[in-house]
């Protein structure tokens, strides 16, 4: 039997905190510090920051639920909405509205988010576009991180795959 | 005691975990008093072929709390619209 070739409908919480948990870790990794900028290195007061909005993220608690991967259809449906005009030999023109609302608006499926009365509110485009900036962010930074992961995870399945087959394939003419 | 009870409504869905499988309008549920069956009957406004097929399918509808959800056991498509065996309200 081949692989299943469709996308299976998995749901992946995310807490926000996570996004200001990378950050932190970022303004604490050397290396990546080394490779910026001098005036571009995180400072003390950068980290103090960071760690602060960690502890105020942790303590909120907040998640969102988002589809673990999206299928074709609601891939192309992202880059289509974003895309404003795109020809041949010529850089991509970006809707500049549709940036990030097309990504969050195919991947998240729930939240944790309620209204002034302490009312859950369903996710919808509509309540998408009134979230407060910092929120959207979280969000967006949050679904990137997931993606970035997913890729990775990806990759190792495939570099192990080809690895397995060109050892088989070397293991076979060894011992021919 | 009742004889049937029967909820209706205007506006309903058949989901598969996020998607949507089924829009459904003129929704009906019935269930007699010695069955511990449900029987849903639909008009279709809108459908996912590709999504009908995959199960658990869940039926859901709107009302004013919240939502009510059955697994759909059974799906027959009809010419004017749907009808279908449910299990117990989860």
């Amino acid at each position: 039997m081949g692989r299943n070739r469709f996308v299976q409908p998995d749901i992946v919480r995310l807490p926000l905190a996570d996004v200001h948990r990378n950050a932190l870790r970022d303004l604490q990794d050397s290396d990546k510090q080394k490779a910026l900028r001098p005036d571009a290195r995180a400072t003390r007061a950068d980290i103090e920051l960071a760690k602060a909005k960690l502890a105020d993220a942790e303590a909120d608690g907040a998640w969102i639920d988002i589809k673990k991967e999206l299928n074709a259809g609601e891939t192309r449906r992202v880059f289509g909405r974003l895309v404003k005009d795109m020809r041949a030999g010529e850089a991509v023109m970006l809707e500049p509205e549709q940036v990030g609302l097309t990504k969050i608006s195919e991947y998240v499926v729930g939240w944790s988010f309620t209204d002034a009365a302490g009312r859950p509110v369903d996710v919808s485009e509509g309540a998408i576009n009134n979230l407060d900036q910092e929120t959207y962010k979280e969000i967006a930074d949050a679904i990137d991180a997931h993606e970035t992961k997913m890729q990775a995870e990806k990759d190792a399945r495939k570099n192990y795959q080809t690895g397995t087959l060109t050892s088989e394939a070397i293991s076979v003419s060894a011992g021919t | 005691m009742f004889e049937r009870i029967t909820l209706h409504g205007e506006s309903a869905s058949l989901v598969f975990v996020y998607h949507t499988a089924a829009k459904l309008t003129a929704w009906q549920i019935q269930r007699a008093k010695d069955s511990t069956e449900w029987t849903l009957t639909a008009r279709v406004a809108k459908s996912d072929a590709f999504q009908l097929r995959q199960r658990p399918l869940l039926f859901t509808a709107p009302h004013e709390k919240g939502f009510w959800r059955w697994e759909v056991n059974e799906l027959h498509l009809t010419e004017h619209g749907l009808r279908a065996t449910l299990g117990q309200p989860l």
